[in-house]
């Protein structure tokens, strides 16, 4: 159901609000001691190095508050720490503390405590869960009394416990601004938190004490991240989490992980918000650390897999004694998993828990889901619909009730103030992309550049709602805009696209155009014809049913079909039939036959694949019995590319090819036998072409032919590599995993040196495994090496949908070099990989082999 | 990288003072001079290499003189070269043929009794050139025929001296004496890449007979990093592209090889499965994929199955190996192989990944 979706994303909200739940609980604990021990123990080298370093914290209470320490034991016991533990701090804070006069140590651990009484204040506040006005009063009044301390301590010789105050003065700050609406705080308190934060770091480092540093450091990144100055939150992160690392002071590496989570969250980047909880769950359990359990459960709700969100949550939920926002964001989250599974009841009883203790919009916003969900849409109106409610919500919160009220009105048949509000709340994404404020280009690495904020903050199931409602009004051009706008955006670098070049587009394809847009719970798909109409339909299935649907296709695709008893060939007939039906429905389809009519011989149809469907087999889905085209040129689009159209390169331009592949392994040997042979038919074909075979096909040359004007036919192993280890400045690593093409030499040429080499080709053959494959982001597609070529430049570019045989392979490559020769003075790629397929299937290639092979461009 | 390891399909080197030395004989023709008079000297002394070495002397005589033969009068022109005849003998490594080269090998083999005996004693792929330039490539398609008529003697040779070597030259049939360690297993297609995903098996089809599942029902998943907990969830299904499954079976353990504590008890009937993969990664309940199988009854097959289990060792775990991978029950020849004895060879094979 819609709402089931709209409730994911209330439980992002609340994420994204309320960042530093348990930052204010923490506080008493990781009190700035001068040298702390680490936490992270277990061995015995461990336990002695803590017992080392307790000792010397003893000593060092005891030395300052004149209880009576020997000044020699003090100086052995940190030049132990040194020599012993890396500790070399240790030698500087004693040796700080030793200078002073004993007046000036007395005054000094005065100070000390009276630091610590205050942040005992802080600490049983926001357990208690003192908030709102209550809180806002508390907080000045520590405040002040930890301004005064500051002030007064600051040029005391032992002016420690003045950095203190200031680290925790920054922190409180954070907290605050963190979470005050938009554009509330003014200049100067920004200017002055982050002035407290960087003074504590200054007398830390002055007095020769690195553990007390963390909690500014960390002070600092949050009010960076929300100042929105994410790159500079991104490096204090990442300080924070190096010290933490050689300190082995766990708690703060965890903080520096959830900042990182949550600079990939805003971002939209699934795949760095994934690394850092990996990178976490390495020494915190989810039991340990409700923040971690609370992502990790979201991600999963957020993936469609609510039943195992449901057994998640509910086994790492918060303890009854834990901060009341906390228990908040668990009743969020559970309850939306509930709403998922279907278990409205159970939804409800955590919303309204939730509604009954904090309220505010995260309760409204649940609620108002939750009536959706149950065909209440004017209870959800009642609950949004009022413009001075919606005024005093969060942007997000209100991007999010925009979409629930179009939802709402969309169903309620007031399609113009349904379409008014999803265009407000898209309109509240183009602005959080403008906030990104990064280029829109294809990223590099590209294997990390998986942000996509309409993907993770608006969600596709916004967009097909609107572009539902424009086609119902009648705006069918703009719908298919829309589908097309709003995805694949990398791809144009964030241009618009006008309806004048989506005609152009159609207008340049026999049958036209067809896109989609994939939402949580339903899809929406339109057909552009080349003469400017459109039809359209509604698709029953969301991204979890036809993500399953387009699996179980490409099982059916690739499984061996040789055997007749085997039924395989039978059941793919039916099957993908049953998969066409449902993803060109009888609006379309008709749309298609009539103009099939009259397209001539193998007309060519575009398809915008989107979604789940860029990975589905539709090379092989039987089109003559949708449309009646009986040699239909598909032309695949993962999006639409800037620069337009363009001009087909002539015959003469696709002559002179750069024929490469054969790799030889480490061992010397020729890996691809078939390869040779691919090649050798192409190069019989075009002999000016230039051959890089065996020894010589070195990442130097594949790297050269990226970055010619040639055609280039690659003939190679595709394989998968772990990333190296990133700078950490850039956060944790990322878990993906990056595509390269095998050269000789036991060597490869990854994704991103691909994506980097730009290659503006007019046409590539892409002969290795799966080369149509990457991996999967909302709203952006699949990316990979498709994606590196066409985002480069590359006109076309043909790909593999599997790991293909080499023999298909090399039979593949010389049919289509000699399809593409018999297509006269402006060859069409899209008909010759047609032609080539159709010639496999003739070989008696079983489908795997034929169907494997995709036209991905502009044809 | 150990000679041992280089040519893990060399001789025995058993009872031999220079087993590093054996292990080159069938590659005497790619030795270096010195190579050669090391072995030679090795060979004249040497009980169990002397032999094999006068056997490689005889067959390269033999290649020399039928390099002179005239490229008119061979009556091996029209045969399909070893390379072709290695593919459809389908040994490692083997290029996939299309149906219709298939079926043409298939003919010529059927009236050609020396390419029918290469098919079968062929052990390794021929060797090829490694570095071509554009000329040689031009050329091959026109030298084509001639380097069949070169590589069908060579290959001959070849033949002889891998099944010399192999069985020692002492018996007359390979099928009788052969242990377990010599099971022929099924080679897998060269494909380029690898995307066969996490869940392993089973995957495809599963043989089902009158007394339930041929095999017993395993999941087999790719192991993850840090991975304390691993669960498989099964659904039956209708087989239709949209269905949707319903539950049936949930089994966790602590290994990426898991199945159902009272497995005799559970009884998958003939129809469509998906099952579903899970890691619990440092506590983090992570998704590792969903894949299908479908529960076929055979009874037929049941029947030459149990026809096969009659035969002597090892022709019977041979024959029932290849029958249940050649009719598409792969995680059955599969869950096959794993009662046999350990080898190399079984190892391998069990070793071998599903690449898409």
């Amino acid at each position: 159901m819609f709402a089931a979706r709209a409730l994911e994303l209330v439980a992002q909200l609340s994420r994204e609000l309320l960042p530093g739940a348990a930052a204010l609980a923490l506080v008493a604990a990781c009190g700035p001691h001068a040298i702390a021990a680490p936490q992270s123990t277990g061995a015995e080298s461990a336990s002695e190095s803590v017992d080392d370093l307790r000792a010397f914290g003893e000593a060092l209470v005891a030395w300052r508050s004149g209880a009576g320490a020997a000044p020699g034991a003090l100086s052995e016991l940190a030049e132990r720490l040194c020599e012993r533990w890396q500790r070399c701090d240790a030698p500087d804070v004693a040796r700080f503390y030793l200078a002073l006069t004993p007046e000036a140590l007395r005054a000094g651990w005065r100070a000390e405590l009276e630091l610590r009484a205050l942040r005992e204040a802080v600490h049983d506040a926001s357990v208690v869960g003192v908030r709102g006005a209550a809180w806002v009063e508390k907080a000045d009044a520590l405040r002040a009394e930890l301004e005064a301390l500051a002030e007064r301590e600051q040029a005391q010789p032992d002016f420690t416990p003045a950095a203190g105050a200031r680290s925790l003065l920054a922190l409180l700050e954070a907290q605050a601004l963190e979470t005050l609406p938009e554009n509330d705080a003014d200049e100067a308190r920004w200017t002055r938190a982050i002035e407290h934060a960087r003074s504590a770091l200054a007398l830390f480092a002055r007095a020769g004490q690195r553990t007390p540093q963390l909690e500014p450091l960390w002070a600092l990144a949050r009010l960076e991240l929300a100042r929105g100055r994410r790159e500079v939150a991104r490096e204090h992160f990442a300080e924070c989490e190096r010290l933490a690392r050689s300190l082995g002071r766990d708690e703060y590496r965890e903080h520096a992980l959830h900042g990182f989570a949550a600079l990939a969250r805003l971002e939209g980047d699934v795949l760095a918000q994934e690394a850092a909880l990996l990178e976490l769950a390495s020494f915190r359990s989810p039991a340990q650390s409700w923040p971690m359990a609370r992502d990790w459960g979201a991600r999963l709700l957020g993936d469609d897999y609510a039943d195992e969100a449901t057994e998640f949550l509910e086994r790492y939920a918060p303890p009854q004694n834990s901060h009341a926002v906390d228990r908040e964001e668990w009743d969020l989250l559970i309850g939306s998993a509930r709403l998922r599974s279907g278990d409205s009841a159970g939804a409800r009883e955590h919303f309204e828990r939730v509604a009954a203790s904090a309220g505010g919009e995260l309760a409204l916003l649940a609620l108002a889901s939750l009536a959706l969900h149950e065909r209440r849409e004017f209870e959800a109106l009642d609950l949004l619909d009022a413009p001075e409610r919606l005024a005093s919500f969060s942007p997000l919160g209100r991007a999010r009730a925009q979409s629930l009220l179009g939802e709402a009105f969309a169903r309620t048949g007031e399609l113009e103030r349904a379409r008014a509000n999803l265009e407000a709340a898209c309109a509240a994404a183009a602005a959080w992309e403008r906030e990104r404020g990064e280029p829109f280009e294809l990223q590099t690495p590209l294997s990390r550049a998986t942000a996509s904020v309409v993907g993770e903050r608006l969600g596709l199931h916004t967009i097909a709602l609107l572009a539902e409602v424009l086609a119902r009004q009648g705006a069918g051009l703009e719908a298919v805009r829309l589908c097309e706008q709003w995805q694949s955006r990398a791809l144009r670098a964030g241009a618009e696209l006008s309806p004048a070049a989506l005609r152009e587009w159609a207008a340049a394809f026999e049958l036209g155009l067809v896109t989609w847009v994939v939402g949580a719970d339903f899809s929406f798909v339109a057909h552009l014809a080349p003469d400017g109409s459109v039809s359209h339909a509604r698709v029953s299935h969301g991204r979890r049913s036809l993500d399953d649907a387009v699996r179980r296709l490409r099982e059916l695709a690739t499984a061996p079909d040789s055997a007749p008893s085997s039924g395989a060939a039978t059941r793919w007939t039916a099957q993908a039939r049953a998969f066409l039906d449902e993803i060109i429905p009888a609006p379309v389809a008709e749309a298609l036959a009539r103009l099939a009519r009259t397209g001539g011989d193998a007309p060519r149809l575009l398809l915008s694949l989107h979604g789940p469907l860029e990975a589905a087999p539709v090379e092989a889905l039987p089109w003559e019995q949708v449309c009646g085209a009986r040699e239909l040129a598909l032309v695949t689009a993962i999006g639409l590319p800037a620069g337009g159209l363009g001009v087909r390169p002539s015959a003469q331009a696709l002559e002179h090819w750069n024929l490469l592949g054969g790799p030889l392994d480490a061992a010397g040997r020729e890996a691809l036998p078939g390869a040779r042979e691919e090649l050798a038919a192409a190069l019989a074909l075009r002999p000016g072409s230039q051959l890089v075979l065996g020894a010589a096909f070195d990442r130097a040359a594949l790297l050269t032919a990226l970055a010619s004007d040639s055609p280039l036919h690659l003939a190679t192993h595709l394989g998968l590599e772990s990333h190296a280890e990133p700078e950490r400045s850039a956060g944790p690593a990322s878990a993906a995993a990056s595509a390269g093409f095998s050269v000789s030499g036991d060597a490869s040429v990854s994704l991103d040196e691909v994506a980097n080499a730009r290659p503006r080709l007019p046409l590539a053959v892409l002969s290795a495994c799966w080369s149509g494959g990457g991996t999967f982001v909302d709203a952006e597609g699949l990316l990979g090496m498709a994606r590196a070529f066409v985002g480069g430049g590359a006109r076309n570019v043909v790909v593999t949908l599997w790991p293909v045989d080499d023999a298909a392979a090399a039979e593949f490559g010389a049919a289509f070099h000699r399809a593409l020769r018999q297509q006269g003075e402006t060859p069409s790629a899209a008909r010759a990989c047609a032609t080539a397929r159709a010639h496999l299937r003739e070989l008696g290639f079983e489908r795997a082999g034929w169907a494997a092979f995709r036209l991905v461009g502009r044809d | 990288m150990t000679d041992r390891e280089r040519r893990p399909d060399a001789a025995p080197v058993g009872g031999c003072g220079r087993p590093d030395l054996a292990l080159w004989l069938p590659d005497w023709d790619s030795l270096d001079a010195a190579s050669q008079r090391e072995l030679t000297q090795h060979a004249a002394s040497c009980p169990q290499c002397g032999p094999k070495w006068r056997l490689v002397q005889r067959t390269d005589a033999f290649l020399q003189s039928g390099l002179g033969l005239s490229a008119t009068a061979s009556p091996v022109a029209l045969c399909p070269t070893p390379e072709e005849l290695y593919d459809l003998g389908r040994g490692p490594g083997a290029r996939r043929l299309s149906e219709l080269e298939r079926v043409g090998l298939r003919a010529h083999v059927a009236a050609c009794a020396e390419c029918a005996a290469l098919v079968e004693t062929l052990s390794a792929r021929p060797p090829s050139p490694l570095l071509w330039s554009n000329a040689d490539l031009l050329r091959s398609a026109s030298e084509r025929a001639r380097r069949w008529r070169i590589w069908v003697p060579l290959a001959a040779a070849a033949a002889l001296l891998a099944v010399f070597l192999w069985g020692g030259g002492e018996q007359p049939s390979r099928a009788r004496d052969i242990g377990a360690e010599r099971i022929r297993f099924p080679s897998a297609p060269l494909v380029r890449g690898d995307a066969g995903g996490a869940l392993w098996h089973p995957r495809g089809r599963l043989l089902a007979g009158p007394r339930g599942l041929f095999s017993r029902l395993e999941f087999e998943l790719a192991p993850r990093e840090r991975a304390q907990r691993y669960r498989a969830e099964l659904e039956r299904h209708d087989g239709a592209v949209f269905s949707k499954g319903e539950p049936i079976l949930a089994i966790e353990g602590d290994v990426a090889h898991l199945h159902a504590v009272d497995a005799d008890a559970l009884e998958l009937a003939p129809g469509h499965y998906t099952w579903e993969g899970w890691a619990e990664v440092d506590g983090l309940h992570t998704p590792l994929g969903r894949r299908d199988f479908e529960v076929v009854r055979d009874d037929e097959l049941i029947a030459e199955l149990a026809r096969r289990d009659a035969a002597p060792e090892p022709a019977r775990s041979e024959s029932i190996l290849h029958l249940l991978h050649g009719a598409g029950f792969e995680s059955d020849a599969r869950a096959f192989a794993r009662t046999l004895p350990p080898s190399p060879e079984r190892d391998a094979y069990l070793a071998r990944r599903p690449v898409r």
